[in-house]
C-alpha cells in the first residue's frame, strides 16, 4: 500500500500560546487505511488535521498528501483530496435543499448540471438521504444534517475524508446511522481513507488503527485492541476504559476470576460463560 | 426546592396556524434535593418542559410550582427574577454564551444583576470557579483563550455562582472526552450530595442516568410516557425499547449474557451491580487469573 499522508515533524504554535499545539508530530496513513485519532481535549489532533488540510500555517515539517507536497501554491490541489465534515451540524449549511446543499462543492468546481444532478442523486443514495432531498436542511434531525454534510463531500469524490469528531453532537441513533453510512462507504470499489477524529469508543473500535496524539505528539499507534488492553495510555488520552477492562476490575474486587488482558466484549461474553461452566 | 407540575400544557404559537404542542398535561413531582434524569428522543418535549422550571416559558394552562413560587400563563415577567435566581439553567454548550473580558467577570455578571453589590459578587464568582475546578491562575484572563473544557466551566460557574437551590442541565457534558464527562458528571454528584441541590439533567446517555439519577421522566411527544426509579423504567425492557431509547452499558451486557445462560434476580445497571450478580455465577479466584 501506498501513503496517502505522511507528516514529517510537524510543529505548530497557537499566536501568543508559549506551548506547541504540534511539537515535532510524524505519521503515516496508507491509502485506504480507516485511522481513528484519539487523545483529550485541547491534544493537538484538531489541529492536526487541519495542518493536513492547509487550514493552519504551520511553522517547522513537512506534509504530503497524495504524493502531493503541501505548499502555498499547492493548497488547492491538496484540499481537493480532502473532504473535511465538522462537529456541529448547523454550521455547515448553505443550501436552501438538502440536494442544493450537496450540489454546492460540485458548482464550485464548475461540474455540467446533468452530471452535476447525477452525481447528487447517487450521493444521497449512498447516506440514506435520497428522500429528503427537497426538503429544508434546518429542519432535519442532527444525524440527518451529518449525513448531508457527509453527501457532499461524497459528491466531491475526495481520496480522502476527515471526520472531525462528526458525532459527537448527536443522540445515540444519529452516531449510529453516520457510522453505518461510513462502513457501508468503505466497501465500495474506490474505498476512501478515512480519518475520524473521536472520543467514543465504539467509533475508534471501527477504525483499523488509532493513533493516540498527546501534546502535539504521536504518542502511541496501533490496533483497536492493542491500544485499549494499554491503560495508562488510555487514561493519558482522555479515552474511557472499554466496558469489559472496567468488568474485570470489578470482579476482581469480588474476589472472583476475571481474564487477566484486554478481551473485546464478545470474547469477555465467553470468557465469562466458560468460566461459569467449570463451577 | 420541591417542583410540582400540575396539568401543565403547553403549545407554541397558540391560535396561529403554526400552533404546535409542546407539552400535554404534565404531572410531576421532583422532590427537594432529588436527582432527575430527564430523557426521550430528540423533539419529545425535555427541553419544553425544563425551561419552565425557571420561567423562560410559562403553561399555556396548569401551573409550575417551584417551592413557594406559582408559575401560570398570567405570571408577569417582573416577577420571574426571584425564580431566575433560584432556578440555575446551563444550557447545550453554554460557553456559546461567554462575553466579557475577563474569566471572574463573566462569572460575577450573574450575581451582579441579582443585586449583589460588586465585591460580593466578586466573591461569588471567586467561590463558583474554585467549585469547578478553574485554577486561579485563568481568572484574569478571557475566557476566549480558554480550552473548550475550560470554558465550559467557566459558564457553569457563571450560573453556579448566584447559588442556585435548583440546577437544571441540558446534555452539559456533550461534546467533552470521557474523562472531563466524569469529572464533570462528578462535581455535580458532589453539589448534589454537599448542599441538596435539586439537580434536573436532560440526557441521551444511559449510563448517567443509572450512576446518577434517583429518579428518571420518560418524555414522548410532549408527554410524560413513564416516571419512576431508573430500575424501575428498565425492568421492562421491551417497553424501554419500543420507545427507542437506549440501554446503560452493563444492561446492554447482562443481555448479551442473558442469552449466553446467565441469569440475574435484578436487572443489572451499573458495572458494580453487573458485577455483584457475576461473581454468584463465577468460581472463586484460586491462582487463575491475576
Amino acid at each position: 500500500m501506498a501513503a496517502m499522508i505522511e507528516v514529517k515533524n510537524l510543529t505548530y504554535h497557537y499566536p501568543e500560546v508559549a506551548q506547541p499545539a504540534l511539537d515535532h508530530i510524524s505519521l503515516t496513513v496508507e491509502q485506504g487505511e480507516w485511522v481513528a485519532i484519539v487523545g483529550h481535549n485541547g491534544s493537538g489532533k484538531s489541529t492536526l488535521v487541519r495542518a493536513i488540510d492547509g487550514l493552519v500555517d504551520f511553522s517547522e515539517g513537512e506534509v504530503t498528501v497524495a504524493g502531493i507536497k503541501l505548499t502555498p501554491d499547492s493548497v488547492w490541489d491538496v484540499r481537493k483530496q480532502i473532504g473535511m465534515v465538522f462537529q456541529n451540524p448547523d454550521n455547515q449549511f448553505v443550501g436552501a435543499t438538502v440536494a442544493d446543499d450537496v450540489a454546492f462543492g460540485l458548482e464550485n468546481a464548475g461540474i455540467p448540471r446533468d452530471k452535476m444532478i447525477q452525481k447528487v442523486d447517487a450521493a444521497l443514495k449512498q447516506v440514506d438521504m435520497a428522500a429528503f432531498s427537497d426538503r429544508e436542511p434546518s429542519r432535519l434531525s442532527g444525524g440527518q444534517k451529518q449525513r448531508v454534510a457527509l453527501a457532499g463531500i461524497i459528491a466531491m469524490n475526495p481520496s480522502i475524508i476527515v471526520l472531525d469528531e462528526a458525532t459527537s453532537m448527536l443522540d445515540p441513533h444519529g452516531r449510529q446511522t453516520v457510522m453505518d453510512v461510513i462502513t457501508k462507504l468503505r466497501q465500495s470499489e474506490k474505498a476512501p481513507t478515512i480519518i475520524s477524529i473521536t472520543h467514543d469508543l465504539d467509533e475508534a473500535a471501527r477504525a483499523q488503527r488509532l493513533i493516540v496524539v498527546n501534546d502535539g505528539q504521536q504518542l502511541a499507534t496501533g490496533k483497536p485492541a492493542e491500544i485499549f488492553a494499554n491503560e495508562a495510555l488510555l487514561a493519558s488520552s482522555g479515552l474511557a476504559q472499554p466496558f469489559s477492562t472496567r468488568l474485570a476490575r470489578s470482579l476482581a474486587q469480588q474476589g472472583s476470576v476475571h481474564p487477566d488482558h484486554y478481551l473485546s466484549d464478545t470474547e469477555m461474553e465467553d470468557w465469562l460463560w466458560q468460566s461459569h461452566l467449570t463451577m | 426546592m420541591a417542583i410540582t407540575f400540575d396539568h401543565v400544557n403547553f403549545t407554541y404559537q397558540p391560535n396561529s396556524p403554526f400552533a404546535a404542542t409542546g407539552l400535554k398535561d404534565v404531572n410531576l413531582t421532583l422532590p427537594d434535593g432529588s436527582f432527575t434524569a430527564i430523557i426521550g428522543h430528540t423533539g419529545s418535549g425535555k427541553s419544553t418542559l425544563v425551561q419552565h422550571l425557571n420561567g423562560l416559558l410559562k403553561p399555556t394552562s396548569g401551573q409550575v410550582q417551584v417551592d413557594d413560587f406559582t408559575l401560570t400563563s398570567t405570571t408577569s415577567n417582573r416577577h420571574l427574577k426571584d425564580l431566575h435566581q433560584h432556578v440555575g439553567m446551563v444550557f447545550q454548550f453554554p460557553e456559546n454564551q461567554l462575553f466579557d473580558q475577563t474569566v471572574v467577570k463573566d462569572i460575577a455578571f450573574g450575581p451582579l444583576n441579582f443585586g449583589f453589590d460588586e465585591n460580593t459578587a466578586h466573591d461569588m464568582a471567586v467561590q463558583a470557579a474554585k467549585t469547578v475546578g478553574l485554577p486561579d491562575n485563568v481568572l484574569e484572563r478571557s475566557p476566549f483563550e480558554l480550552s473548550g473544557g475550560q470554558m465550559r466551566r467557566v459558564a457553569i460557574a457563571g450560573v453556579l455562582a448566584s447559588q442556585p437551590r435548583v440546577l437544571v442541565l441540558d446534555e452539559p457534558t456533550a461534546g467533552l472526552d470521557p474523562l472531563g464527562r466524569e469529572h464533570m458528571m462528578q462535581m455535580f454528584e458532589q453539589l448534589h450530595e454537599e448542599q441538596q441541590l435539586t439537580v434536573v439533567l436532560v440526557t441521551h446517555q444511559m449510563d448517567d442516568v443509572a450512576d446518577y439519577a434517583d429518579q428518571a421522566v420518560v418524555m414522548g411527544h410532549g408527554e410524560v410516557l413513564k416516571a419512576g426509579a431508573p430500575q424501575t423504567i428498565f425492568n421492562d425492557p421491551q417497553w424501554v425499547y419500543d420507545q427507542q431509547l437506549d440501554f446503560p452499558t452493563a444492561t446492554k451486557f447482562a443481555f448479551q449474557l442473558q442469552q449466553k445462560g446467565f441469569s440475574f434476580n435484578q436487572l443489572p445497571l451499573t458495572e458494580q451491580q453487573l458485577a455483584d450478580q457475576l461473581a454468584d455465577q463465577l468460581p472463586a479466584m484460586d491462582g487463575k487469573g491475576r
